[in-house]
């Protein structure tokens, strides 16, 4: 219960409505504790005296009792409502402010059903309990204490009777949670490896059919599905057999009240009408346990809720801004590559960068190839520091990026994404998303140079058009424009580019190029100065022009320098050139959206 | 007299249709005629075990009958033996009571072992079953954010299924039964008190009625809320390598707040509805004993009633209540949980549709 206990925490903003919503149960109790007391009365005074007047005004104290009781409980759920929904708001806040501080490196570790499920149903479990808490935690003791002090008043015997029954049902209670309490945890556990087979599934469907292992995977889930079983019938039994066992127990000891009491009444010891108030409490002094054995298995369900929730919450993001980190404010945009290695699973991992040395001046065009998997995309995820370098450093104008505030770092850097991930959006929201203040004619221009301008003027509403599920599908090529439309618009100092033209045509993409060495070139003029370049790139036709073109294997840089430089000097490199041009040209339109 | 309590099913996770657990698709309005079709659907899951289910329906009907003897044998013990001290009979009335209630537990606890098995084998074939038919589909529609969507949706409605499966059917069952049972009882026992005693019957029901209508519409409302609250987490989750690119946290964290925001005001709403009405129950309750008290006071000294009446009708009130907020509660959870169910089962379809195989009609 330990993780259930730390989601307090949550509650302390909401802490005087809380111990009011508590307090309130006082009275609520108070009064229905008094109604047994008050038939008692009835019957006694009022019946067997003949007395018509007490009669009818403890029958209107008792209206009254019941209305009182009902106001309380109302307030108390208003209150109970309140704090949980806050409750849950806020510990749904405090998951999404986690998230954002994440870096790739852990977005790598999550997926993103995951973060779902533990922002929506775990985080409602525990709302639930937080409210059911509201409501039953006082409730339970004080009925409990109240209805035993209730009994004593009546009949001192009868009440030790009684007494004899509550270790009973105490220890039944106390040997249930014991025995459910694990099991509970264990159908949670098989629930959530269930879920876990049945989400690999789903994110790995290709894997599974490409390989043919459906068998296996369907024996794998059928065994997770089974233990399921197992389990869930075992608890369910379990309270099978406690529920109807503590009503087996209340009912003995009203047998034992209408006996004892029976032969008290005839010996002209007690009244019927305790007799009758007896029995009520009886019942009231059990209720409050049934009630907080019913607890058990929601109580476990939250608090493994909890331990996700706080799985989350207590990690840290993998890339963190230091505490003296500097901000920028002029850049050239010179950055070097020093001795740089990067593994994906710390310092004893496979090396996917080994020992990379390189420096692209300001306003330089680097292109980067390589085979896939050769790690272009890990080496330009290194300069926005999406991940930390493993060894050696990674520096923007001399400066180490791990001295640098992310935001600052970040705000010069326009990058696309290899996968152009869009939003469902506007195509000028999602155009003008990392600078949302441009104006319309920046919009357009970065979507003129992006060889976007013209299919997005074509769309039913141009720049207004939703994108996604909603409105118009884009194709591939199209989705990569706008994503690199995106890019330009930040007028970035360092402007990636990860394989964004894959899957455009080779005409376009020979366009996009010129337009983008206009664009940069005007841009030397005016207040954006010119940008750096990186491009990574699958056809030899987009590096041609390269300033520097740089050639991955294996994490290592196999070769570096011009178009003429490589085809003379590195065989790698012409082993390419030559398969592309066996290719011919390319000239494909991926349509994959 | 205990009030009867279904015990909470253990795994069920979200609390109907009570928080963002699962997106809702903007207009996808539900119809009676789906919810239906959806529980026969699942019901077709319980066929095969038809005859244990008998058997379950059976002792649920002894186990109801012989509890609600519980308040009439207290009602004779007071009325025969005690005001007319008669020991011998009174011991024999306790003999006869134990015997009741040993005949309850019995009845009780067999009744709910069977059906604790029985839900969750239809349980475990509902989810084998989906897990074939996710394995045959096309690729398509796994493609890219779908998966989270997909995959909270089935976590949750597997839960709400399995709550459905497990607790209400046998509780619709004997709620029904206590209520027409208890009525039966007391008309029996005094016509006059218990038209005395349904006085306030109606108005309550009118109440919770009101209140319960304005209840689903504030949760209709909570449900369009929770699903914009969701698909703006889920495109926040899924985009976030680009948020982090762009530097757009606290943009994208500006527009989860708005949506988080009206989730806690709507469902704060909602909730609140949802909750009133046990306390108003509360009230049925208690001021059906006070009635009783008073009117059957009343009556007693006139000889139209006793001691032994009032006492049963008491412990009558108690338990009335707790069938009538039990089947309120199934009845105003189930809308949301075949609903539920209802889009997991279309989505079903909606897969079918775009693959050969129909492997979702297949329980028949
Ligand atoms: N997030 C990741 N976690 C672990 N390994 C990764 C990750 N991304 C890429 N890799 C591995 O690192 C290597 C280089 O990948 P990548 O940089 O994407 O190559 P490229 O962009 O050149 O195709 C590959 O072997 C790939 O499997
Ligand atoms: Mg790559």
């Amino acid at each position: 219960m330990s993780a259930l206990l730390r989601m307090l925490h949550f509650i302390i903003p909401y802490k005087w409505r809380s111990i009011a919503a508590l307090a309130l149960v006082l009275g609520m109790v108070g009064a229905d504790l008094m109604v047994p007391r008050l038939a008692q009365r009835v019957i006694d005074e009022g019946i067997a005296a003949g007395n018509m007047h007490v009669i009818i005004t403890t029958a209107l104290i008792m209206i009254g009792a019941a209305v009182v009781s009902s106001v309380f409980a109302i307030a108390n759920t208003i209150l109970a409502v309140q704090v949980s929904q806050g409750f849950a708001a806020d510990v749904r806040s405090a998951l999404v402010r986690k998230v954002q501080s994440y870096s790739y490196a852990n977005l790598d570790h999550i997926q993103t059903g995951q973060l779902l499920v533990r922002t929506t149903s775990d985080v409602n479990m525990v709302q639930l309990v937080v409210r059911m808490m509201l409501r039953i935690l006082t409730r339970a003791p004080v009925w409990f204490v109240g209805s035993a002090v209730m009994l004593v008043l009546i009949d001192r015997q009868l009440a030790l009777m009684v007494a004899a029954f509550i270790p009973l049902i105490m220890g039944l209670v106390w040997l249930f949670a014991r025995k459910a309490q694990p099991l509970f945890l264990w159908v949670q556990k098989k629930l959530d490896k269930l879920n876990t087979v049945l989400q690999e599934n789903l994110a790995g469907v290709r894997v599974v059919k490409a390989f043919v292992r459906v068998d296996h995977e369907n024996a794998r889930f059928d065994e997770a599905n089974r233990q399921l079983m197992t389990k869930t019938v075992q608890v369910m039994q379990l309270m099978a057999l406690l529920m109807p066992t503590m009503m087996l127990i209340v009912n003995l000891g009203i047998v034992g009240v209408v006996w004892f009491g029976g032969i008290s009444t005839i010996q002209g010891e007690m009244t019927v009408g305790q007799i009758v108030a007896a029995i009520s409490y009886l019942s009231f002094v059990l209720f409050p346990i049934m009630m907080l054995a019913g607890m058990i298995g929601p109580l476990s369900a939250a608090d493994a809720s909890a331990s996700r929730i706080f799985k989350i919450l207590d990690s840290s993001a993998d890339v963190q801004e230091t505490p003296h980190a500097r901000p920028l404010d002029r850049v050239r945009g010179r950055i070097a590559f020093e001795g740089v290695s990067f593994s994906y699973s710390g310092i004893n991992g496979d090396p996917v960068l080994k020992d990379i040395d390189l420096v692209v001046e300001p306003e330089e065009t680097v292109a980067i190839l390589g085979t896939t998997g050769a790690g272009k995309s890990t080496l330009i995820h290194l300069i926005p520091r999406f991940y930390d370098v493993t060894a050696g450093r990674v520096t923007l104008d001399g400066i180490d990026v791990r001295d640098l505030q992310l935001h600052s770092l970040r705000r010069q850097i326009g990058i696309a994404l290899q996968e152009a991930v869009l939003f469902a959006e506007t195509v000028r929201n999602n155009i003008r998303y990392g600078r949302p203040q441009a104006d319309d004619d920046e919009i357009i221009a970065a979507a003129q140079a992006a060889q976007a301008h013209e299919f997005i003027k074509a769309l039913p509403q141009g720049y207004d058009t939703l994108i996604g599920q909603r409105g118009v599908n884009l194709s591939g090529g199209q989705q990569q424009r706008i994503a690199i439309a995106r890019a330009l618009l930040v007028k970035p100092k360092i402007l990636i580019l990860d394989d964004s033209t894959s899957a455009v045509d080779v005409e376009t993409e020979i366009k996009l190029q010129d337009a983008l060495d206009q664009l940069l070139q005007q841009s030397r003029n005016s207040e954006w100065g010119g940008a750096t370049r990186l491009i990574v790139a699958q056809r030899i036709s987009t590096v041609l022009l390269a300033d520097k073109i740089i050639v991955l294997d294996k994490g290592w840089i196999a070769a570096m320098g011009t178009h003429h430089e490589l085809l003379s000097t590195s065989s790698l490199y012409q082993d390419i050139y030559r398969s592309q041009l066996g290719d011919g040209r390319q000239l494909e339109e991926n349509n994959d959206g | 007299m205990v009030r009867e309590r279904t015990p909470q099913p253990p795994i069920s996770r979200p609390s109907p249709a009570s928080g963002p657990g699962r997106r809702f698709r903007g207009t996808q309005i539900e119809t009676a005629k789906d919810a239906r079709n959806t529980v026969r659907r699942l019901l077709s899951y319980l066929r095969p075990y038809r005859l244990i289910l008998l058997c379950v329906f059976v002792l649920a009907l002894i186990s109801t009958l012989l509890s609600l003897m519980g308040p009439l044998l207290i009602g004779m013990a007071i009325d025969r033996f005690i005001t007319g001290h008669d020991i011998a009979g009174l011991l024999r009335m306790t003999f006869l009571m134990l015997g009741v209630y040993l005949g309850s537990w019995l009845s009780q606890t067999g009744q709910s072992l069977l059906m604790a098995r029985v839900s969750q084998r239809a349980m475990r074939e509902l989810r084998r079953h989906l897990f074939a038919h996710l394995q045959t589909l096309s690729l398509r529609f796994f493609d890219r954010d779908r998966r989270g969507e997909l995959m909270s949706r089935l976590t949750n409605d597997m839960d709400a299924i399995s709550v459905l499966l497990a607790q209400n059917v046998t509780a619709l069952f004997s709620g029904l039964i206590s209520l027409v049972g208890i009525l039966v009882v007391m008309l029996m026992l005094n016509p006059l008190l218990t038209l005395g005693s349904m006085i306030i019957f109606p108005l309550m029901i009118g109440i919770v009625g009101i209140v319960g209508k304005r209840t689903r519409r504030e949760f209709r409302r909570l449900q369009t809320n929770i699903g914009q609250l969701n698909a703006t987490l889920e495109e926040m989750y899924s985009s976030q390598r680009v948020v982090i690119a762009f530097g757009q946290q606290s943009a994208a964290g500006r527009r989860f707040d708005r949506a988080n925001e009206t989730v806690r005001q709507v469902g704060i709403r909602a909730h609140t509805y949802a909750m009133l009405v046990p306390p108003l129950m509360g009230i049925l309750s208690n001021a059906n004993i006070a009635i009783v008290a008073g009117l059957g006071g009343w009556m007693t000294i006139n000889g139209l009633a006793s001691v032994g009446i009032i006492a049963a009708f008491i412990a009558y009130s108690r338990r009335f209540a707790a069938p009538l907020r039990q089947l309120g509660g199934i009845i105003q959870s189930n809308s949301g949980r075949t609903r539920r169910g209802g889009t997991n089962i279309r989505c079903h379809r909606r897969i079918a549709g775009t693959d050969r195989s129909r492997q979702c009609n297949r329980p028949r």
